[in-house]
């Protein structure tokens, strides 16, 4: 293997310090007269220093007082419209279902009282047509046996 | 405030305990968020989604890790759940910016030479070492994370991962080589376009 491959292989570990001293010697002198791992090195070197400025970022100024406010808003939400919310989804399909309910019956109750009201008429014509064919009133013969 | 009183505090949503809790971890909470998803907007928003998880789950909370690894875990969590959520949002963002830059199909964008750093600037170098860590495996992610960007130990990292200080260190170093794999591959093709 190349010293070139070995760098390539240990490359994060020589740029942090973190080699055997005499593997890291050897690539020291090899860096030193190799342009292409000289620039690799340097490359590699720029890209790690962003981890450090990356890590030093802090939070923008005022960051607690808006997470505090927005922790406080959330705890405000939480206790308040939970109860309300809940009892206005569990009442409203109660209130429309027992509406429904009493349309339903009063249809119900119309609708016989129709139903009724027909009935009589249908006997008051039978009577008279029981009349008018000379058959008693109280006979058992039904109208329609009679007509057949 | 010990650990104990703290959780006691937020269960009773104590005002006091809640401001404690705030002013003590905001810190550490965005700042390990922002490591992870890389922009500030973002992890103040994660910072209040840990929050309201630390207050919703303090019951649960049985002791076995101290309240710091605690949090550390709730934020890295609530990271890598945003990572996931917004991969598709990235992938239309990345697709959209090679369409309206006037490259080729096919043409790599690389960044353009600067004399004072080889090649490379810091923004550049940014980007390329933030997209060479997201290709990483969630595992090695995390562990280099929370090393390299968030200062802590390979004990803290064990805790907070709930593993062994051996498979840290393990980790670590297979997620280096990947990245080292990844990033020399970069810079040979970058040589090479130059």
């Amino acid at each position: 293997m190349s010293d070139c491959d070995t760098l390539r292989e240990n490359l994060f570990a020589y740029s942090e310090n973190e080699l055997e001293p005499s593997l890291k010697e050897q690539l020291d002198r090899h860096v030193a007269g190799c342009g292409a791992c000289s620039a690799l090195v340097q490359q590699f070197n720029s890209m790690l220093g962003t981890i450090k400025t990356q890590s030093e970022a802090e939070p923008r100024p005022f960051a607690e007082t808006r997470l505090q406010q927005r922790i406080e808003n959330y705890l405000e939400s939480a206790g308040k419209p939970l109860f309300s919310f809940s009892v206005r989804t569990l009442l409203q399909p109660a209130v429309i279902s027992m509406g429904l309910m009493v349309a339903l019956a009063i249809g119900i109750l119309i609708g016989n009282g129709k139903a009724g009201k027909h009935a009589s008429l249908t006997s008051a014509t039978d009577l008279e047509m029981r009349h008018d064919l000379n058959i008693p009133e109280n006979s058992n013969d039904d109208l329609i046996n009679f007509t057949e | 405030m010990t650990d104990q009183e703290l959780i006691t505090g937020i269960v009773n949503r104590e005002k006091p305990v809640i401001q404690y809790l705030v002013s003590t971890y905001h810190r550490q909470i965005i700042k390990t968020a922002f490591h992870f998803v890389q922009d500030m907007d973002d992890a103040e928003d994660l910072a209040q989604d840990v929050c309201i998880e630390i207050l919703e789950s303090a019951k649960q909370f049985r002791g076995s890790a101290t309240f710091s690894t605690w949090i550390y875990r709730v934020t890295v969590n609530k990271s890598l759940n945003f990572i996931r959520k917004n991969k598709r949002k990235q992938l239309v963002r990345q697709f959209e910016t090679f369409f309206s830059s006037s490259k080729q199909p096919g043409e790599v964008q690389h960044p353009e030479p600067a004399a004072e750093n080889n090649g490379l600037h810091h923004e550049e170098n940014r980007r390329l070492l933030e997209k060479a860590i997201s290709l990483l495996p969630e595992n090695q992610k995390i562990a280099f994370i929370l090393s390299k960007y968030d200062g802590l130990s390979y004990k803290e990292v064990a805790d907070i991962m709930n593993t062994s200080v051996a498979s840290v260190e393990s980790l670590l170093s297979r997620a280096k080589q990947n990245l080292q794999k990844n990033l020399i591959s970069h810079f040979s093709e970058y040589a090479n376009k130059k």
